[in-house]
């Protein structure tokens, strides 16, 4: 039995036997400790160039915070909690019932939107490529010039740039969404035009 | 290859001591030490270098009012990072929206595809693709696979299960290698259509 993706994360001794001797997960665990590499390394590099708060701008402050007794701790000293417990509990009570059993309707359905979103989206590459794979097939048949075909070039590098300026800018799903599918329309319709010998391929 | 973040020097008992008796040149040599690596620490786990600075200034506040309750188990930089760490996902957790439990079910952790290749290409900007992860899956990600933390620990310093760690960890794995995938068809595609 091979080890699963949450196992190569974070192997047992066990599993890290297994994958000594498994040349398939040894591949895998391979890959895995060369992304985390990268991971790293990357994240070392890309460290903020921050300026050093001078102790003496830091101790004035930690000064200032602890003779205006305004600290964390002073601030929600045991006496003031005890009161404000007494005379919100049974409204807190009533609000927090409402809003946890608010919150939990509302989170469960955000984080499918997200789980579905994301189901949408590997679909909508996987029909891209299909579509991009079957207009190679096409090229060749019949080379009959339509007018739209240069536009529809055109509107399919414009639609790629701006999936590549969505990854990169953690757009949204619903715009990704909105572009592949976008993209799968303008690759039907060059396809309806029958020429295509400037097609792309994968 | 990992930055030298400064929390390996290890200071004498004597400074230790000197600083839970409130001794203040004490507490300056701790911050001249830790400080910067506390900040660039703060600024992996949220990729925010404002919010970076405000956990950081808050730990110190913490640290030196705290100092008291280090009572020598671990090392004092360890104590110290670990105070970071607590700040920063109190800060990241305190206006985003969590994963809940149950919602850790929904994702599955026994797929064995993530790493049948090495597709963290080094021409992709893994740093603008890591804005894709949330908040919650950045930290996760940066504990578990830069600093070295635990699946449990992580559960700890969430206040949530070992099973929740493991789960936004692999999502998060997942949302890079979708976005890596895709980047490159992306390219791919472009590359060929300038040829022609």
């Amino acid at each position: 039995m091979h080890l699963n993706d949450s196992q190569l994360l974070a192997p047992s001794d066990i599993e890290m036997s297994h994958i000594l001797g498994c040349d398939e997960c040894e591949n895998k665990f391979d890959n895995r400790v060369n992304i985390q590499n990268k991971l790293n390394l990357v994240l070392a590099e890309n460290s903020h160039k921050f300026e050093q708060v001078s102790w003496l701008k830091f101790n004035s402050e930690l000064g200032k915070k602890n003779s205006n007794n305004v600290s964390y701790i002073n601030m929600q000293s045991k006496k003031e909690s005890r009161e404000m417990k007494k005379r919100y509990l049974f409204v807190a009570i009533a609000a927090s019932l409402f809003i946890v059993f608010g919150l939990q309707i509302n989170n469960r359905s955000s984080q499918r939107n997200v789980l579905n979103n994301e189901q949408v989206i590997a679909n909508l590459i996987k029909e891209n490529q299909r579509l991009v794979s079957e207009l190679n097939v096409l090229e060749g048949k019949e080379n009959n010039r339509h007018e739209n075909k240069f536009l529809l070039e055109m509107e399919l590098t414009h639609i790629d740039i701006e999936l590549q300026k969505l990854y990169l800018d953690s757009g949204n799903d619903d715009d990704k969404i909105k572009l592949w599918k976008h993209r799968q329309e303008v690759i039907k319709r060059l396809m309806a035009t029958n020429d295509h010998s400037h097609v792309i391929r994968i | 290859m990992r930055e030298n973040t400064g929390f390996t020097v290890v200071f004498d008992e004597d400074v230790i001591q000197s600083a839970i008796c409130g001794d203040h040149a004490s507490f300056e040599k701790i911050y001249n030490q830790y400080y910067r690596s506390s900040l660039s620490l703060a600024f992996r786990i949220t990729g925010n270098a404002a919010l970076a600075q405000d956990i950081t200034q808050e730990s110190f506040f913490n640290i030196f009012k705290n100092i008291q309750k280090y009572k020598g188990e671990g090392s004092f930089s360890g104590w110290v990072r670990r105070i970071i760490c607590n700040q920063s996902i109190t800060l990241l957790t305190k206006n985003s929206k969590m994963l809940t439990d149950q919602d850790d079910l929904i994702f599955n952790l026994e797929s064995k595809d993530l790493f049948e290749t090495d597709w963290c290409d080094a021409k992709i900007d893994l740093v603008k693709v890591m804005k894709i992860l949330s908040q919650e899956s950045r930290a996760v990600l940066v504990l578990h696979e830069v600093e070295g933390f635990t699946h449990k620990e992580i559960g700890k310093l969430f206040n949530k299960s070992e099973s929740f760690s493991k789960s936004v960890l692999s999502r998060a794995y997942v949302l890079l290698k979708d976005s890596f995938v895709a980047i490159d068809y992306l390219n791919i595609n472009k590359s060929i259509q300038e040829k022609s």
